[in-house]
């Protein structure tokens, strides 16, 4: 089977990445399409949202993804489909990454859009120090 | 010299009003009482521009204000001109009055201002023969001179807000100075002196005809003269420049006495803005250093499900030797395929199929899954170990953000008071006072160089001088012929001698007399008899008080002792000067602390009893305790209030 050259978003969230961009995608490691990816694809997760792409559109190339980021990718998709094998379908791997990036970047843009300007990342900290301590992490 | 009566015309807060002091009663003591602006300080200040026209202690309100009175000035027309006078009428001794009358004219141009049209100053007096003198101009300024001298006027009037500060302002150059007037070595320097040495030359130079070396020598001799003439003028400059500019740091000092450093808080202002800018700068970077951090350990926090549940298979299958995989399933499925063993080439029979079949059906992880299994238990375990460190990592950054913007606080709140401080100042008239006075300090220390300079070359110019007076004399020694003009010429170079020691040993004998009572008077009046052992007033005129104990305590005496020595001293040199003027204090009391104002108004008391003593005091000056002392030995005393819309004082006898 061969291995997609990139990962998709939704068309319509394009608007949202940028959406968010000034106020959480503004550091130096969030500047790069990848690790929004990830991010959102995080959000989604935790939120254990995952939305199906309507309009698939490229966002960034795989090989940009270090084996560190497909790591998380496959641990993602171990958990969601409750099995190894899925690591030899690296096209549903993609998939499943895609759609909780999907779910999160949503989550994302509703949070900024309540919250007030520059505060994000100050309750970010503080979700998920609690959410460290509900996991009993560490 | 005691004053009798003060006649003030149109003067500041002085419509029309006579002070009479004429009464004595054993105690010459004379009291005026009244709050401040009601005029007690242009008393003073209009004796001073009575006798030497000037106003030295206006206060930045009257000096804002013309001379004249300004309801005065209100009630006549524009165009029209009015008198301002002021005399002091004065007792020279019991049958020889004086009277000094200082009269301006003054136009008014408009409402808001007047213009003097003229001035003019006579003293008038009696001579021997009963006749009434007018003296006018010069001459009335010489009168002046010789009863109370302008150059030591700071000795008889005084400011008592001043007072304590007394010694800091009245340098050894000034004392000298005063010392110098009083005994009158003026007389002997300007006139005798000086005659003599022109006559001296005159002989030398009718002398030098006979001898051509004499010339020689006596053209070197006057051109050294003249240089060492030209280096003194210059020193008195430099020490006139030197206490010109004490005078003003002085003055401005005191003109700047509360009001903030504009120049220093301009530096620390941009100080505290550039550690904002720079502090904001390093959070702003720790910020973004901290929410990269944060990113990473969030996403390992939100991913930390499926983290630990594929790191829980992965160690699972590792511990059941399952990964890494000792059969190849792919390999297995390509034999099957073929019916062929791949390795060793034998064609697979039925019980040989169904084994491999067994062998990949027991093989759940294909290499190419367990590969990746591995690769991520790799990455994995290593977020996993990343995850504490990252944490610490965070509350670091956390840390260090606090403490700048505790900092950054700081530094606000900094800048906050020095605006705070600055509200309401003039800053750019501020910082010119700052200039200014900064000015005066550069002009004191470049003259203090130059003086320096100027003493070390007088000095040596006096060996040349001396030097070639030897060798003029031994030239006029050569010349037999003019034994007569010799003996003249020595007669002269001695007399000159004899007038210059005893110039020396006057001034050396007035200041030991004035040290000497000076310690006398102070020890009498002092109330700390025990702690005070000494008064010295050293060559050059720099006066010190010396402590039981041994040590020079001039420095740290409370501003009551130091009015005290100040009232000593300008007692003494009252005495030996022969210059027996009043004393004239205003606000007396105003910097001497409670317990002491009753002892200082004892002692004015006393003082009274030998000397015209006219004390201006405002009415908490007056406290109960201090006129329950002065009250039963005043002469005269006056309230002086302020009336019709606070333009013009009045008077009243108590």
């Amino acid at each position: 089977m061969s291995k997609p050259d990139r990962l998709y978003i939704d068309e319509k969230d394009r608007d949202l990445y940028s959406k968010v961009e000034k106020e959480v995608f503004s550091n130096q490691l969030l500047n790069e399409r990848k690790n929004q990816f990830l991010f959102a694809l995080s959000i989604g997760f935790r939120n254990e949202i995952r939305a199906q792409l309507e309009t698939r559109e490229g966002f960034f190339r795989s090989e940009y993804l270090l084996p560190k980021d497909v790591s998380l990718i496959n641990a993602v998709a171990i958990y969601a489909t409750d099995s190894i094998e899925i690591l030899s379908n690296i096209k549903e791997v993609y998939r499943i990454a895609e759609e909780y990036a999907h779910g999160g970047i949503r989550i994302l843009h509703d949070e900024i859009a309540t919250n007030q300007v520059g505060s994000y990342f100050k309750m970010f900290e503080k979700d998920i120090y609690e959410l460290k301590k509900s996991l009993n992490i560490g | 010299m005691r004053i009798d009566k003060i006649y003030l015309k149109n003067y500041r807060q002085f419509r029309e009003l006579e002070i009479d002091l004429s009464e004595k009663k054993g105690y010459d003591l004379h009291i005026i009482v009244g709050t401040n602006g009601t005029g007690k300080t242009n008393i003073l200040n209009s004796i001073n521009w009575c006798l030497y026209n000037e106003e030295p202690h206006l206060s930045k309100d009257s000096a804002r204000l013309p001379i004249p009175n300004i309801k005065t000035i209100e009630e006549i027309e524009d165009g029209e001109t009015f008198p301002v006078e002021v005399e002091v009428r004065a007792e020279i001794d019991p049958d020889n009055n004086i009277r000094f009358i200082r009269k301006a004219v003054f136009r008014k141009a408009d409402k808001k201002s007047v213009t003097q049209q003229s001035s003019e100053f006579e003293v008038v007096f009696t001579d021997e023969r009963d006749n009434t003198i007018i003296a006018q101009d010069d001459e009335a300024i010489d009168w002046v001179e010789r009863t109370v001298p302008s150059g030591i006027r700071e000795f008889f009037f005084f400011d008592g807000e001043r007072l304590d500060k007394y010694f800091r302002e009245a340098t050894g150059q000034k004392i000298r100075h005063a010392v110098f007037q009083i005994s009158q070595i003026n007389l002997l320097k300007n006139e005798l002196e000086r005659k003599i040495e022109i006559m001296r030359r005159d002989l030398t130079n009718m002398a030098s005809r006979a001898n051509p070396n004499i010339e020689e020598k006596l053209k070197e001799l006057e051109k050294t003269k003249k240089i060492i003439s030209n280096l003194e003028k210059q020193i008195e400059e430099c020490n006139d420049q030197i206490s010109i500019a004490i005078d003003k740091i002085q003055e401005y000092g005191e003109l700047l006495k509360g009001i903030p450093d504009i120049e220093q808080m301009e530096v620390d202002r941009q100080n505290y803005k550039n550690n904002i800018e720079k502090k904001n700068k390093t959070r702003i970077e720790k910020e973004s250093d901290k929410e990269i951090l944060l990113t990473g350990y969030g996403e390992t926090v939100m991913l930390w499900p499926a983290i630990g549940k594929s790191l829980r298979i992965i160690d699972e299958k590792k511990n059941n030797k399952q990964i890494p995989p000792t059969i190849d399933k792919d390999l297995l499925d390509s034999i099957l395929k073929s019916d062929k063993c791949k390795i060793c080439g034998q064609v697979l029979d039925i019980d040989a199929k169904s084994y491999v079949q067994k062998i990949i059906d027991d093989t759940n992880v294909s290499s190419e899954v367990a590969a990746e299994l591995l690769q991520m238990g790799f990455y994995l375990h290593e977020l996993e170990n990343g995850f504490k460190n990252n944490e610490q990592k965070i509350h670091r950054i956390g840390e260090e953000i606090n403490q700048l913007e505790k900092e950054i606080n700081e530094n606000d709140l900094n800048l906050i008071e020095i605006n705070r401080k600055l509200s309401g100042y003039d800053e750019q008239k501020i910082a010119e006072l700052h200039n200014i006075r900064k000015q005066f300090e550069q002009t004191h220390n470049h003259n203090q160089r130059r003086l320096g300079a100027f003493i070390a070359e007088i000095e040596q110019r006096n060996k040349t001088k001396d030097q070639l007076q030897k060798e003029l004399d031994g030239e006029l020694r050569k010349a037999d012929h003019i034994e007569d003009l010799k003996k003249e010429i020595n007669f002269c170079a001695k007399s000159l001698e004899i007038l210059q020691n005893t110039s020396r040993c006057i001034m050396e004998e007035t200041r030991e007399r004035i040290q000497d009572r000076t310690k006398e008077l102070f020890s009498d009046l002092t109330w700390k008899k025990d702690t005070f052992r000494d008064i010295i007033i050293d060559e050059d005129y720099n006066i010190d008080l010396i402590h039981s104990a041994g040590y020079s305590f001039l420095g740290s005496i409370s501003a009551g002792e130091s009015e005290l020595l100040a009232l000593a001293f300008t007692l003494a040199l009252h005495e030996i000067s022969g210059f027996d003027a009043p004393i004239l204090i205003d606000t007396p009391v105003a910097r001497i602390s409670d317990t002491h104002r009753n002892k200082f108004a004892k002692i004015l008391s006393e003082v009274s009893q030998n000397k015209q003593v006219l004390l201006l005091f405002t009415p908490s000056e007056y406290s109960i305790e201090v006129s329950s002392i002065l009250d039963s030995n005043y002469a005269t005393k006056y309230s002086l209030t302020l009336s019709s819309g606070e333009m013009v004082a009045n008077m009243e006898a108590l």
